[in-house]
């Protein structure tokens, strides 16, 4: 288990919203309703917590700034439901929140006393799952007004950078040892599988021949390392050709595409497409080469741009959620008939940028 | 003593073959490991050239990695890649121009930075990435 702790660290990741109004660059960010309800915003940035992680236990710490007698709010903690939220220089409030919340009502006790919220797991646990989550993203919180009559006052990052907002959480990463698992099930690379063997789901853990003790933690996964190294005595995934602490990409299809125009009729532009209809943004690598009259020349790799003496050339493509689009142009001076070729590698990863 | 191998070749493929190309995994081939993947959203400024992103990527201990980004501006439904403008206005005889140039994405032995140009009014871009190694 491991512990992160970290405070907003610049003031443009705080700020909170008084009716309709954002106030991101005030010294203070407050709960609560007096005439008009607020909304606190902020987010933590560089949260180390690898994807996949468990979270244990999670709160957030707001300290408060001035005495509010003992007026009392009540409020509803939200995650921003993004991989990684924005700054707070704009208004955050209408960013997608998590579906996991947590009531937090409590009462202002004295300047610069800290108010804890309670386990707020569930929205942190829910943010860290989404696909896109990586560690070193930003991790962003909104606390919404949730019936309250009064206001209470906090110390934004303007106001005391050691006071404004504080998010704690206790989390498992990923592979870390767990009593349910017995180290037994580890597998690594079996030297015992034959050369000939056809493809096992059910790889033979047989290379259990007791490692020696070594200070790694317990692995639970499948690893080939490479030649020379040991799949036991390393965590580097530089040392193997496969891990399944890391994905791979997923070769899906190879295609070309070839455009030709003749700048002589005043052509100097042309585009292909193929569709894949995968209904998503697929992960795409495109090489190009560039030629007058046979076939010639090398493939680079696209996007790239090329000059001769009195023509400037430009290849390019564009990826949809059901096409590829490849792009080839010159401008300058040519009477020639262009060629583009490209070859096209599309693997089953999805980008993830609806 | 003989160097053994796990190989899964393609479906028709001959476990045998000595082709690489016939297989899907081949242990005497390295195959690229996504250490990390995610997104990071920037904000361009209008009318700026050179704008540099960073996303700290916390492989300190590795040597520098590969790589490989995506961009999308919001509310376009067209992803592009760095080196490359974005191509939703090209059209015949568009012109070698657009407004938002994605220059390029590299990383140094703590960050992920990506570079922007932009000739038109304050955009979001969505990037994800690829560390791999």
């Amino acid at each position: 288990m491991a512990t992160f702790t970290k405070r907003v660290i610049a003031g443009s990741d705080d700020g909170y919203k008084l009716d309709t109004t954002w106030n991101g660059t005030e010294v203070n960010i407050n709960l609560g309703k007096g005439f008009w309800s607020n909304t606190i915003g902020f987010r933590i940035t560089d949260v180390t917590i690898p994807a996949g992680s468990t979270i244990n236990s999670a709160s957030i710490t707001l300290t408060q700034r001035g005495s509010w007698s003992t007026n009392s709010v009540v409020n509803k903690i939200y995650g921003i439901d993004e991989d990684n939220t924005l700054t707070m220089t704009n208004d955050p409030t209408g960013r997608t929140k998590t579906s996991a919340n947590l009531d937090w009502d409590f009462s202002a006790t004295a300047d610069n006393a800290t108010h804890v919220s309670g386990d707020i797991t569930s929205i942190v646990q829910e943010i860290i799952d989404r696909g896109g989550w990586a560690s070193g993203n930003a991790m962003g919180f909104l606390i919404l007004d949730d019936g309250s009559t009064q206001t209470v006052g906090f110390d934004a990052y303007e106001g005391d950078s050691n006071a404004c907002p504080l998010l704690t959480i206790d989390y498992t990463a990923t592979g870390s040892p767990s009593s349910s698992i017995s180290p037994s099930s580890s597998i690594s690379l079996s030297p015992s599988i034959s050369p000939s063997a056809s493809p096992s789901p059910s790889p033979s853990p047989s290379l259990s021949e007791s490692p020696s003790p070594s200070p790694m933690s317990p692995f639970f996964g499948m690893r080939v390392a490479k030649v020379g190294k040991d799949a036991l005595k390393t965590d580097n995934p530089s040392d193997m050709v496969f891990d399944s602490d890391y994905g791979t990409l997923k070769y899906f299809d190879k295609q070309t595409l070839e455009i030709s125009f003749d700048a002589d009729t005043g052509d100097i532009t042309g585009k292909a497409t193929y569709t894949h209809d995968l209904g998503y943004y697929p992960f795409v690598e495109v090489f190009t080469r560039v030629y007058i009259g046979s076939p010639s020349g090398n493939y680079e790799y696209c996007p790239f741009w090329g000059a001769g003496i009195s023509v400037q050339y430009h290849a390019n493509y564009s990826i949809t959620t059901t096409d590829i689009t490849v792009y080839g142009e010159i401008d300058g001076v040519s009477t020639s008939v262009w060629n583009f070729d490209f070859l096209i590698f599309i693997y089953k990863n999805d980008l993830k940028l609806d | 003593m003989t160097q053994q191998v796990i190989k899964v070749a393609k479906k028709g493929k001959s476990a045998h073959s000595t082709d690489p190309n016939d297989f899907v995994f081949h242990s005497e081939y390295n195959t690229f490991k996504i250490l990390l993947e995610g997104t990071k959203s920037a904000t361009l400024s209008a009318t700026t050239a050179d704008q540099s992103f960073t996303q700290a990527h916390g492989l300190e201990s590795f040597t520098i990695p590969i790589v490989v980004a995506f961009a999308k501006r919001d509310g376009v439904n067209q992803v592009f890649a760095p080196n490359s403008f974005d191509v939703e206005a090209w059209g015949e005889k568009a012109g070698m121009s657009g407004d938002i140039i994605f220059n390029y994405v590299k990383a140094d032995s703590t960050n992920i930075i990506l570079n922007f140009d932009n000739d038109g009014a304050e955009e979001d871009v969505d990037i994800r990435y690829f560390l791999l190694g």
